[in-house]
C-alpha cells in the first residue's frame, strides 16, 4: 500500500484487503471452486456419451454374489473330481516343465512371478486407518464442488500409480445394482443408512450417503503379455494387482485426510463389477473377451474401484469404436486354446452360465473352460488380453493411425484385424507364446516394464 | 525417436525440396508425388524407429516395408521423372 494515501484511496485500498481476506481461507484450504465439467482428456474422436455402448436393461439387473464367479465357484462348476484331476495336471506339468528347463518355467522364471507378487500393502473394507484425519491436523474437512474434488482424486491416483481414473454415482435402480450381494469371503454387502461404514462377522455395510465410485486402472507391461501363457509372463499381471493393493490403501488414506470415507476392496475383485464400473465411468467399452478395453491401453489394464462419501462429478461412457471393431474382429476367440470365448458377431443377452451376471448385451465366456486351461499351463493364461490389436505401446504412429479408423469407419475393422495378425501375431498355434519367453530377459524394458509417458488422463 | 534425428531428417527433407524447386522444374503431379512419398518414407522410418523402442522387430520391417517402399517409388517418380525430362532436353 502507498505510504501516504487520501482517505478515497484507504478505502479503495481497504476494498482490495477485504476481498483478498474473504477469498483467503478458500486459498488456504486449496479450493478452486470450479464447476467446469471434469472430463477424461482424450483425442476428439473418442465420444462421450450418455449410455454404454454395452445396452444395458437396468430392470433384468441384479446385485450379483461374488462367489458365483469362476475364480471362486470354480468348484461348483466342474465338481471336485474334475478339480482334483486338474490340480494333479497342474502339478505334473509344470514340474516336468520346470524340471525341463521350458521357456517360461524356469526356475528364475518361478523367482521372477514369486517376487512381483510380493511387497504390498493388506486390502481392508475400511483402510487401515492410519493417516491423520482432518481433526488431527486441526482443520475442517475438505470443501469443493464435486468437480474440484472428481480432478483432485484423479491427480492423487495418477500419482499413486493409477493410469485412466473415472466416476460413478450410485443409482439405486441403476450403478448400485453393480455393487456386489455378497462379497468374496461371503460376506453380505449391505447398503444402509449409517453414519458410519461397520464390517462384522458376515457383513459389510455400505452407508448410503456414500454415493460414489472411483473407478481406475493400473497399466500392465504389453511386451510381457507377448510371451503368454508362461509363469514368466504372468509377473506383469501380479504386479498389476499387488500395485493396485498400495493404491488402493493410498487412496483410501489420502480421503481420510481430507475428511472422507474410502470404502475398498477387502480382498482382490470385492466390492463390485469392476469392467461394469469402468464401463459406466468411460473408462472404456465391454469387448469380445468380456473384460474392459481401454482407448488408452487397449486390453493391457487390470481394473479397480473405491466407494466413498467424498461427492464426485461422474464421468461418462464412451464410444472409442471399440465394441464395434469386437464385432468384426474375433482373434481373441480365435486364440483362445480352450474355446472359451464366443465368435458370435453380435453380443447377446442369454448367459452362459451362472457366473455371468445377466442383465446386459455381452459376448458371455465360457469360464470354467477359461480356468480350466489355467490348471493345464499352471498360471493364468492371458493369450486373449495379449492378442488383442489394442494391446500395443502405440509409440509407432500406426497405432494412432488403427486407433482413429477403428472409431470412426467401423468397414475398416476386419482389415485393421488382418494388419494386425501380420505385423504382430506370428504364432497361430493354440496355447504357444507370440514370442520366446527366453527372450524376455534380454529385454531392456522401461519400469514395470510399462510406459507412464502415456499420460492421457488429463483434468480439461 | 530422437530429437536429433528427426532434426537431421528435417534438414535433409528441406534442402532436397529447396533444390527440387530451385534446380529442378517439377510439374503439379510430380509435386503431389514427391510430397507424398516423403511423407510415406517419414511416416515408415517413424514407425520403424518406433516399433524397434516397442521391441517389435518383425512389425518394425514389415511396417518399414508396408510404408517405406510405395514412400521410395513415389518420391522417385517425383524427382526422376523431371530430371529424365531434364536429360531429354539436353
Amino acid at each position: 500500500m502507498p505510504e501516504n494515501l487520501t482517505r478515497r484511496e484507504f478505502i479503495k485500498e481497504l476494498g482490495k484487503f477485504g476481498a483478498v481476506a474473504s477469498l483467503a481461507p478458500l486459498a488456504l484450504s486449496g479450493e478452486q471452486m470450479s464447476d467446469k465439467p471434469f472430463s477424461i482428456k482424450r483425442p476428439s474422436f473418442i465420444k462421450e456419451v450418455d449410455e454404454p455402448t454395452t445396452e444395458v436393461d437396468w430392470d433384468q439387473v441384479k446385485r450379483y454374489n461374488e462367489t458365483n464367479t469362476s475364480r471362486r465357484g470354480f468348484v461348483k462348476y466342474v465338481g471336485q473330481d474334475r478339480l482334483d484331476k486338474l490340480t494333479e495336471l497342474r502339478n505334473s506339468n509344470t514340474l516336468k516343465w520346470r524340471k525341463e528347463g521350458r521357456p517360461g518355467y524356469t526356475l528364475k522364471d518361478y523367482a521372477l512371478n514369486e517376487g512381483a507378487s510380493e511387497g504390498y500393502a493388506d486390502m481392508s473394507f475400511i483402510g487401515n486407518q492410519k493417516s491423520d484425519t482432518p481433526e488431527d491436523l486441526g482443520v475442517p474437512p475438505w470443501t469443493g464442488s464435486p468437480e474440484d474434488a472428481s480432478a483432485m482424486v484423479s491427480a492423487a491416483l495418477r500419482a499413486f500409480g493409477a493410469a485412466t481414473v473415472g466416476f460413478v454415482e450410485l443409482e439405486t435402480n441403476t450403478t448400485e445394482k453393480l455393487l456386489y450381494s455378497v462379497d468374496p469371503d461371503g460376506k453380505e454387502m449391505r447398503i444402509e443408512d449409517a453414519d458410519q461404514p461397520e464390517e462384522g462377522e458376515d457383513y459389510r455395510l455400505i452407508p448410503k450417503k456414500a454415493r460414489w465410485v472411483v473407478s481406475y486402472t493400473v497399466q500392465m507391461s504389453a511386451e510381457s503379455f507377448r510371451y503368454a501363457p508362461t509363469v514368466g509372463y504372468t509377473q506383469t499381471t501380479s504386479m498389476a494387482y499387488r500395485r493396485a493393493r498400495n493404491i488402493q490403501d493410498r487412496l483410501q488414506n489420502f480421503l481420510r485426510t481430507l475428511g472422507y470415507m474410502g470404502l475398498g476392496e477387502s480382498s482382490t475383485n470385492a466390492t463390485g463389477i469392476a469392467p461394469a464400473f469402468a464401463v459406466m465411468a468411460g473408462l472404456g467399452e465391454l469387448s469380445r473377451y468380456n473384460r474392459l478395453l481401454t482407448p488408452e491401453y487397449g486390453s493391457m489394464v487390470r481394473v479397480f474401484k473405491l466407494v466413498t462419501d467424498l461427492p464426485l462429478a461422474p464421468t461418462k461412457p464412451i464410444n472409442a469404436g471399440l465394441l464395434e471393431f469386437c464385432k468384426n474382429c474375433t482373434k481373441c476367440a480365435d486364440h483362445c486354446p480352450s474355446k472359451a470365448l464366443s465368435f458370435e458377431k453380435e453380443p447377446y443377452w442369454d448367459v452362459k452360465g451362472e457366473w455371468n451376471n445377466p442383465g446386459h448385451k455381452a459376448w458371455f465366456e465360457d469360464s470354467p473352460k477359461c480356468r480350466s486351461y489355467w490348471y493345464e499351463v499352471g498360471t493364468g493364461c492371458g493369450i486373449c488380453f495379449g492378442v488383442c490389436p489394442f494391446a500395443h505401446n502405440n509409440l509407432a504412429s500406426y497405432h494412432n493411425v488403427q486407433n482413429y479408423l477403428a472409431a470412426t469407419i467401423p468397414g475398416f475393422d476386419g482389415t485393421l484385424k488382418k494388419i494386425d495378425d501380420l505385423l504382430y501375431t506370428p504364432n497361430t498355434e493354440f496355447g504357444v507364446p507370440q514370442k520366446n519367453p527366453s527372450d524376455w530377459w534380454k529385454n531392456n524394458l522401461p519400469e514395470y516394464g510399462i510406459d507412464t509417458m502415456r499420460s492421457v488422463n488429463k483434468t480439461s | 525417436m530422437s530429437v536429433t534425428l528427426w532434426l537431421f531428417l528435417g534438414v535433409v527433407v528441406g534442402v532436397g525440396f529447396f533444390l527440387a524447386a530451385t534446380k529442378m522444374k517439377l510439374t503439379w503431379y510430380e509435386w503431389v508425388l514427391a510430397v507424398l512419398g516423403t511423407i510415406l518414407i517419414l511416416f515408415a522410418i517413424q514407425n520403424y524407429a518406433a516399433s524397434q523402442a516397442e521391441v517389435e522387430a518383425r512389425a518394425a520391417g514389415m511396417l518399414l516395408l508396408i510404408f517405406g517402399l510405395p514412400g521410395v517409388i513415389l518420391a522417385a517418380l517425383g524427382f526422376v521423372l523431371p530430371w529424365m525430362r531434364a536429360k531429354k532436353a539436353v
